[in-house]
């Protein structure tokens, strides 16, 4: 697949090395290649192939031992900075494999947490917050708490959480792993939704093999090495389900 | 944030109270042990501020009104008031002594005063009077409290009966509490007949060197001294003996606070940790996180604070009722120093939670 548009990400040659001497692992080796708006991209491979490693790389949580991360036009990969902190803020959406949500706040306070960080205020973050979860048929939950709903409407609520900030791109770690297949599917269609409907980037990590129907392009990975990206059925998908 | 950092600290309610209470229990320790302190200080000074005095005539040597002692010849104020620079002098007896009330030994300070010139009276009388006839006492509420006595009742001083005809109101002396009678009475007492006297009080515009030098003709055995000097040297008795031990345990129910706060804050950020890992995943700064320490740890010791204050007042409120003899004073100063090192605690108190804040790794939410 072709993009014409300037990278939102790109890599090259980024290996990344865990520990050193004989608890040494290389969990990732010389991989390559660039993430664009509107792409929609499922990182696959067996347990234990790089797949996390890859994604919190580009999540800017992890700095590779070696190679270059381009992010637009920044170089700079240093993970534990203030500026890194505000470009995961602003640019990037998490969805969390075991959702992440804070027990103690409610579904749109959930939401709202990284419109109150960026220090929006309450009011507007919160009308949003129930905008993005009406969007995802959960208005009704707005004010019930993480451990008053179902898994998947929990993941719903961390998706609208991953909106909030408008980011350029969505980063999901296995967004369906913890859920049924039902309830997974609808988290894909929405993940679909949003790279197509509003141009974001989304990047899934999964080995759920059903994702591969949904997605434009898919990249596998094993033993930490790129080894082919191939194209998904995304547009069969995206007919089939009407968006 | 703010709210964040309160719902997670009150989210284990139990740790929450447990944490409050520690902290209260710590700062009321504070809050009684110097109002103990103030109180006593306060106590100590009492007697010499409201003497009415310029200036002490003592024995040379002698500092303080409780352990060292001033004798004088007996019969020296007529000579005392014709020098130029005196124009009133008293002689004053006072010194710790045994009387007996209702067959029991109580040991008291005793002042006999002239009641003509009107220094050292007992000078806040709550009940009765100060007008002193013949063997009549002045006793401190204190003793009155302490051994259920009130006016028109006797005590024994020295073989003689003494009528109660006043109460007097800060004349606790916290060591022993002050009784107040004529000069005359307490030389007639037996064994009390011996031509001398404790100090002699004056009223003087002159300055210290020109009293001293025209004393010495008269006394060359004394020592002018201003009743500012006496109070201090009071107050020094106190302060060598109470400051101490009161620093120490302030310094431990500081110590205590702090740890309590730290354990507490930590307890509360530890049990939510991947909450805040995923806040740093999501984007949140270490400063924001740091923010949450510190008001959680803010919070816990502004209700310990408010909690510290109500048990003082009750302590405060049943104390002359338990312990009547321990006077607890604190001025509105006193709250807002101890409010200060409060503020001060829950700094030091994010320490060690900020650290651990610091250190959380946002990849770990990445795990199931
Ligand atoms: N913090 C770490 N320290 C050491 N080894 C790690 C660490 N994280 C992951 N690994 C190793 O790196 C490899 C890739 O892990 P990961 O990226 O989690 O794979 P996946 O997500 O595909 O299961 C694995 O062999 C894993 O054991
Ligand atoms: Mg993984």
């Amino acid at each position: 697949m072709t993009n014409k548009s300037k990278p939102i990400i790109s890599l090259k040659d980024v290996s990344k090395t865990y520990g050193s001497g004989h608890s040494k692992v290389d969990a990732l080796t010389n991989v390559s290649f660039s993430i664009h708006a509107g792409d929609l991209i499922l990182i696959k491979g067996p347990s234990g192939s790089g797949k996390t490693t890859l994604l919190t790389i580009l999540g800017l949580l992890l700095s590779p031992t070696r190679g270059k991360l381009l992010l637009g036009d920044r170089l700079d990969t240093s993970v534990s900075t203030p500026a890194a902190a505000s470009y995961r803020l602003n640019t990037i959406g998490f969805i969390f494999q075991s959702f992440n949500l804070m027990d103690s706040l409610n579904a749109w306070e959930n939401v709202a947490l990284p419109n109150i960080i960026s220090k929006k205020a309450k009011k507007k973050a919160k009308a949003r917050a129930f905008e993005l979860l009406d969007s995802l048929n959960m208005k009704k939950r707005a004010e019930h708490f993480p451990n008053q709903l179902s898994g998947g409407e929990k993941q719903k609520v961390a998706v609208a959480r991953a909106l909030i900030n408008n980011p350029q791109i969505i980063l999901a770690d296995e967004p369906t792993a913890n859920l049924d297949s039902k309830t997974g599917a609808t988290i894909v269609t929405t993940l679909c939704e949003i790279a197509c409907r509003d141009n974001r980037a989304v990047v899934i990590v999964s080995h759920d093999e059903r994702i591969e129907k949904a997605v434009k392009r898919i990249i596998s990975i094993e033993d930490g090495k790129l080894i082919h990206e191939t194209v998904g059925g995304h547009d069969n998908y995206c007919q089939h389900n009407h968006l | 944030m703010l709210a964040l950092a309160i719902k997670n600290l009150i989210h284990d309610k139990f740790k929450f109270f447990i944490g409050i209470f520690s902290v209260g229990i710590s700062i009321a320790l504070i809050f009684v042990l110097v109002a103990v302190y103030v109180g006593s200080v306060q106590q100590a000074v009492a007697v010499p501020n409201n003497s009415g005095a310029d200036f002490w005539i003592t024995l040379e040597g002698t500092r303080d009104m409780f352990h060292t002692v001033s004798i004088l010849p007996a019969g020296k104020e007529k000579a005392l008031e014709n020098l130029s620079s005196i124009s009133l002098a008293s002689a004053i007896t006072a010194r710790p002594t045994g009387i007996t009330v209702k067959g029991q030994e109580v040991t008291v300070g005793i002042i006999g005063f002239n009641s003509d010139k009107k220094l050292m009276e007992p000078w806040k009388i709550i009940a009765g009077t100060n007008k002193l006839g013949k063997n009549d006492v002045v006793i401190d509420k204190v003793i009155s409290r302490q051994r259920s006595l009130s006016l028109g009742d006797k005590i024994n001083l020295g073989g003689t009966d003494f009528k109660i005809v006043g109460i007097s109101s800060g004349t606790n002396a916290i060591v022993f509490q002050y009784i107040f009678v004529r000069d005359r009475d307490l030389a007639e007492i037996a064994g009390s007949t011996t031509n001398t006297v404790s100090y002699y009080l004056i009223k003087s515009n002159q300055s210290q060197a020109t009293i001293q030098r025209q004393v010495s003709t008269i006394l060359p055995q004394a020592q002018v001294r201003p009743t500012a000097s006496v109070s201090a040297d009071n107050k020094q008795v106190i302060a060598s003996s109470f400051l101490g031990i009161i620093l120490l345990i302030v310094i431990v129910g500081t110590t205590v606070g702090i740890l309590v706060l730290t354990i507490t804050v930590y307890n509360s950020i530890n049990d939510k940790k991947r909450d805040y890992a995923t806040l740093k995943a999501i984007g949140a700064k270490n400063i924001e996180l740091i923010k949450v320490s510190l008001i959680q740890s803010a919070v816990i010791a502004l209700a310990g604070y408010l909690l510290g204050v109500l048990i003082y007042l009750l302590v405060a409120k049943i104390a002359p009722y338990s312990i009547p003899a321990v006077e607890l004073n604190l001025g509105i100063r006193w709250y807002i120093i101890i409010l200060a090192g409060s503020i001060v605690m829950t700094l030091i108190a994010a320490i060690i939670p900020v650290q651990n804040l610091r250190k959380i790794d946002p990849v770990t939410v990445f795990k199931s």
